[in-house]
């Protein structure tokens, strides 16, 4: 993968999946369980662990998108948040890619359950309140169905693409 | 053998979700909702009361309405940005949190007023 070629797909990733952010935050709310979210971006991110030969650069989209999401509207507190539960979702996801025998949409299950987690983790932190794990059992239960949908439509959108196959070649 | 890891990953998953149902205190009457802003306590109310009151809490991000009725408590309105607070709905059992991030309003309910 020559550095131009890179660029290209960094650039183009971080781009997607800043739309899906942004097209989520136009959605109305499709739970009633405060906080969840369907979590489109992290379609982008699944696609990208499977596309993109390096997990660095993976990381490098990620914290791109969060960034540059954060400053298009809701500042820091909202950066936060976002990076604890993008860097432990992606931390999860990669270390279960490194195991053999993990389908797609189970990697992405433990992805959105440890988004939640590490969400939540940043909430029970900054408000210096443990009583917020009581929320675990209902955001932890949406992240393990939303993570899996979001694995479901990954895994078809790679084999349409065949993405696995062309990126293992150009490595 | 895919499937069979799948499934005790998440069985893993679903585990480690309800693991803080355990340390839920016990419901024994007599609820305490405990308001904090930012850390620091600003109201308790006992639920048992019977006496139902809306008032406004004020924080240096913003102001929530608060509203206590029948034994429970709920935020009706806030000007946060994503109004979980406010679809939270109501909170009557010990362990119950409603929380408002943005302003770092907390409220739990707890079994006795301290601390």
């Amino acid at each position: 993968m020559s550095p131009v070629y890179r660029l290209a797909c960094l650039s183009l990733l971080v781009t997607l999946s800043l739309s899906m952010f942004l097209l989520e935050g136009m959605l109305p709310v499709p739970f009633f369980v405060p906080g969840a979210k369907l979590g489109l971006a992290n379609l982008v991110t699944v696609i990208a662990l499977y596309s993109l030969p390096y997990a660095k650069d993976v990381f490098c989209m990620l914290v791109l998108r969060i960034g540059i999401a954060s400053a298009l509207g809701g500042g820091p507190t909202v950066f936060l948040y976002s990076l604890g539960g993008g860097l432990l979702s992606l931390g999860a996801m990669v270390w279960l890619k490194n195991r053999e025998g993990f389908s797609i949409p189970c990697i992405s299950m433990a992805g959105g359950f440890f988004h939640n987690f590490g969400q939540l983790l940043v909430a029970v932190l900054v408000m210096e309140s443990p009583a917020l794990w009581f929320y675990l059992p209902v955001l932890g239960g949406c992240g393990i169905a939303t993570g899996w949908l979001i694995g479901m439509v990954s895994a078809t959108v790679l084999r349409k693409l065949s993405y696995t196959k062309r990126y293992t070649r150009d490595r | 053998m895919s499937a069979k890891k799948g499934i005790l990953l998440l069985a893993g998953l679903l585990l480690a979700s309800f693991l803080p149902l355990l340390f839920r205190p016990a419901d024994r009457g007599g609820a305490w909702a405990v308001i904090r802003v930012d850390g620091i306590v600003e109201r308790k109310i006992p639920l048992g009361s019977g006496r139902d009151e809306t008032f406004v809490v004020e924080t240096p991000q913003g102001r929530n309405t608060v509203q206590v009725q029948g034994g429970a408590i709920a935020v009706t309105d806030s000007d946060c940005p994503d109004h979980i607070c406010m679809r939270s709905g109501t909170a009557k059992h010990p362990g119950d949190v409603i929380a408002c991030l943005p302003h770092k309003l907390l409220i739990e309910i707890r079994d006795a007023p301290a601390p």
